[in-house]
């Protein structure tokens, strides 16, 4: 039975199936890339984001990822926009494959600050684009090197990233029914009344009930996208509604490249014909001779292992935050990796204080002088960058004060309300460790 | 195909039925009908216009006595120039926390009330005769640097008068100069107000960033926030385990800090309140917005009247009561504290508004 269903899957994961939409991803997320990485460059995101601050916060596991100096980070820069670009052309693809995931992921490892749902999921794209043979056709790997050139590719390559979206949107959809979003419009409610300056559409946003509709809307669209793009028949109405979803979130928020990887992304959905045609704008023709090859029985079993693995741990990994007490959207505990986006308006104020029991001293940190305000409006939020803080000013108060006991005076405001005091204020920081475990010093929200 | 959509529909089901977190019914905080330009016109014509026209009539006559004791270096001169820096500085306590608009853009903060003092690169600065004053980045100008080179520059007064009368001219040209900056700043900022910005800013409506709300919001936190720690956390040496630094208190040589921190306290109320006008605690009372059940309006409003008291009981100079014993200073820093909060993270909450002084340089998702 078991190997009835494995032989089932590998028979379907392994199919092969025409490579065009994959090509249209490759060249498509290659381009995109690059272009973010000039754009990171334009805005001086190099200098504000990685070489004024003195502090970095760094996600649990990754403490050791080291931030070279401004050449350093512009060569890294560099890398990462040269390897895009050779992606997209299919050059030396998967060596540069491995260096665009292997620098990008560098980039956003070293200051967890700067975490962004979308980065995370350029990583995932990218570490899947090693392993596809994404340059088996239309790329200079296959013009140089005739024999790599197939016309078909395993399904698995495609499925993959389709998987990806469905559980993106999936997930961010899941996250919206919540009791703010649905019932009381938050945080939509606040942010849409401040693009009154929209013509025409910005006009309804002056009433509460423009946000109702946007919420429901949004979680709507979000739970049920990923899988009426499956269906061929809905998929043109359902692409409609990509491209008008969010070119409206591109125009009202600051988020970035998030809508055009969405937007482009979402075309890997579409049949080979599709992408035969579109890409037969810019030269593409798909071979007449059906061409394509299959790993070995073993290969394919241990890929088909892999995959699964994957796929649990992406599936289980957004739904982690059940395992902790209390709200996530408060306590922040499961919060990044989960596709929470754009989900809270959250500020917070955090004054440390340090103290010196033995001579009986203590001062207030200002929070400036380690930190820029980003990281600061970041760290106000978040416990666990609390504690990352809490060690950093230890370490530098150590010649002034033995065994400082270091402890926070922390306010948190959610969606519109007053603050709440998030944490404990008596507990020493310190002497907290960053794991795994739920942080007991996080205040319930009352 | 069909099997998917019954995992569609299975999810879609599932997840209406996960625990959400409820609270009881509260009031919208975003949905209102407050009339933002009615409290913009109040600020701008009773509190805004009338302090920085006030400052520039302080600022005229302090320039006026600079002149007189130029002409005449005497102890009946010195004495009039020391009254007007005061009163002017004393006025500068009532519009300095209006840091957005003209006075945003021209840093005038900064260029006027740089404290503590560098009396060092003063020092220096009228030794080689050479200055820059388009930048504020050395601590040598505005009020501070008035401060020292009228109060500070010796121990005695005929010591200060002789340095002005035997040496050579650059004490002279110093003088002259730090008050005609101060002077040229003050009218730029007024005349745009007056003649420009006023229009600008109050029909400047929303919630928005940029908006005359958040310049506001924003504007009076930060403030508040400078208070806190210039004029009170450093040189009480709160934030600094304690070791105190009297000499970093605001006029410090002048020994006038602490009318200077009632001033200012006092103005960052009126800034509030709006003085008997529509202000941010109407808005805050017509949105209906509390605060550990009670109303966030009137907390804010009791912290500062907190402030404001403890702050009244101090005579002595701020570096004279710290020199002893900085206690009395530490309780009125903790007063001003206990309202960071409401101010800071509160009241753009619920006011809806993003505290903007934050500045986000990156995207966000």
């Amino acid at each position: 039975m078991n190997n009835y269903i494995e032989n089932k899957i590998l028979k379907s994961w392994f199919q092969p199936i025409r490579i065009a939409p994959l090509i249209s991803f490759r060249i498509f997320f290659g381009l995109l890339m690059a272009w973010g990485m000039i754009r990171f460059i334009q805005n001086g995101w190099i200098e504000k984001l990685y070489v004024e601050p003195k502090f970095f916060f760094k996600y649990y596991g990754f403490e050791w990822v080291p931030v070279p100096d401004e050449t350093g980070l512009y060569i890294l820069v560099y890398t990462i926009l040269v390897s895009a670009l050779f992606i997209a052309l299919g050059f030396f693809y998967r060596l540069s494959a491995i260096i665009f995931f292997g620098s990008f992921t560098w980039l956003e490892l070293m200051d967890a600050t700067n975490y962004l749902n979308h980065y995370y999921l350029v990583c995932l794209f990218a570490f899947w684009l090693i392993f596809v043979p994404a340059n088996r056709a239309f790329s200079l790997d296959a013009f140089i090197f005739k024999n790599i050139k197939r016309s078909h590719v395993p399904a698995w390559s495609i499925y993959i990233f389709i998987f990806q979206m469905v559980l993106v949107y999936t997930c961010a959809g899941i996250a919206k029914l919540n009791y703010d979003w649905l019932f009381r419009a938050m945080p939509l409610g606040i942010w849409l009344p401040e693009h009154t300056d929209i013509p025409v559409l910005g006009y309804f946003f002056q009433f509460k009930w423009t946000a109702y509709i946007f919420s429901w809307g949004g979680a709507i669209y979000d739970l049920s996208i990923g899988w009426l793009l499956l269906f061929s028949k809905m998929r043109p109405w359902a692409y409609v509604a990509v491209v008008v979803f969010h070119l409206m979130t591109w125009m009202l928020f600051n988020i970035g490249l998030f809508p055009i990887i969405m937007i482009g992304s979402t075309l890997i959905f579409f049949s080979a014909d599709f992408h035969e045609r579109l890409l037969g704008y810019i030269g593409y023709k798909s071979s007449t001779t059906e061409s394509h090859f299959s790993p070995s029985k073993l290969g394919q079993q241990i890929l088909l292992k892999g995959i699964l693995i994957y796929m649990i741990i992406q599936v289980v990994l957004p739904f982690r935050h059940w395992l902790y007490p209390g709200n996530v959207l408060w306590t922040e505990e499961g919060y990044r990796f989960s596709w929470r986006v754009m989900l809270v308006e959250k500020s917070g104020s955090a004054t440390f204080h340090i103290h010196d029991r033995k001579n009986n001293r203590s001062s207030e940190i200002i929070n400036g002088q380690y930190l820029t305000r980003f990281q600061e409006k970041q760290m106000s939020i978040q416990p666990d960058f609390m504690i990352q803080f809490a060690k950093h000013l230890k370490k530098t108060y150590k010649n002034k004060v033995e065994k400082p006991e270091i402890t926070v005076d922390a306010h948190v405001a959610i969606n519109g309300r007053t603050s709440r005091r998030f944490i404990d204020s008596t507990i020493n920081l310190a002497e907290q460790r960053d794991n795994f475990l739920t942080k007991k010093w996080i205040l319930s929200y009352k | 195909m069909k099997k998917l959509l019954y995992v569609f529909i299975a999810t879609l089901l599932m997840s209406f039925l996960l625990p959400s977190c409820r609270d009881n019914p509260e009031p919208d905080p975003c949905e209102n009908g407050f009339n933002q330009e009615a409290m913009f016109s109040n600020l701008v014509n009773n509190l805004i216009l009338p302090g920085y026209q006030e400052l520039e009539a302080k600022v005229n006559t302090l320039a006026n006595k600079s002149d007189a004791f130029l002409n005449n270096v005497s102890q009946t001169e010195l004495d009039a120039l020391r009254e007007a820096w005061e009163s002017a500085y004393i006025s500068w306590q009532k519009v300095a926390q209006f840091s957005f608009g003209p006075a945003g853009n021209t840093s005038l903060r900064k260029h006027l009330n740089s404290f503590p003092t560098n009396r060092a690169i003063i020092e220096v600065n009228v030794d080689a005769n050479i200055w820059d004053f388009t930048t504020y980045a050395r601590f040598d100008k505005g009020f501070p640097a008035l401060d020292y080179i009228i109060n500070g520059l010796d121990s005695t007064d005929q010591a200060i008068l002789n340095k002005y009368n035997i040496e050579n001219n650059n004490y002279k040209t110093y003088l002259n100069e730090v008050v005609t900056d101060i002077q040229s700043r003050v009218q730029d900022v007024n005349a745009e107000w007056r003649f420009s910005y006023n229009q600008v800013f109050v029909t400047n409506t929303g919630t928005a960033e940029g908006t005359a709300l958040s310049q506001i919001v924003n504007a009076l936190s930060e403030n508040y926030e400078l208070i806190k720690r210039e004029k009170l956390g450093v040189p009480s040496g709160v934030t600094n385990l304690g070791f105190v630094y009297p000499n970093r208190t605001e006029g410090y040589y002048g020994k006038i800090s602490t009318p200077l921190l009632k001033q200012a306290l006092q103005s960052a109320k009126d800034f509030y309140m709006g003085l008997d006008g529509p202000g941010l605690d109407d808005f805050l009372i017509e949105i209906d917005a509390e605060k550990e059940e009670e109303l966030l309006a009137e907390v804010i409003e009791n912290r500062f009247d907190f402030a404001i008291n403890i702050a009244n009981e101090l005579e002595e100079p701020l570096s004279e009561i710290i020199s002893e014993n900085a206690q009395p200073v530490v309780r009125v820093y903790n007063e001003v504290a206990a309202n960071m909060v409401p101010l800071k993270t509160d009241m753009p909450s619920v006011l809806c508004v993003a505290i903007t002084y934050i500045d986000n340089p990156s995207d966000s998702d």
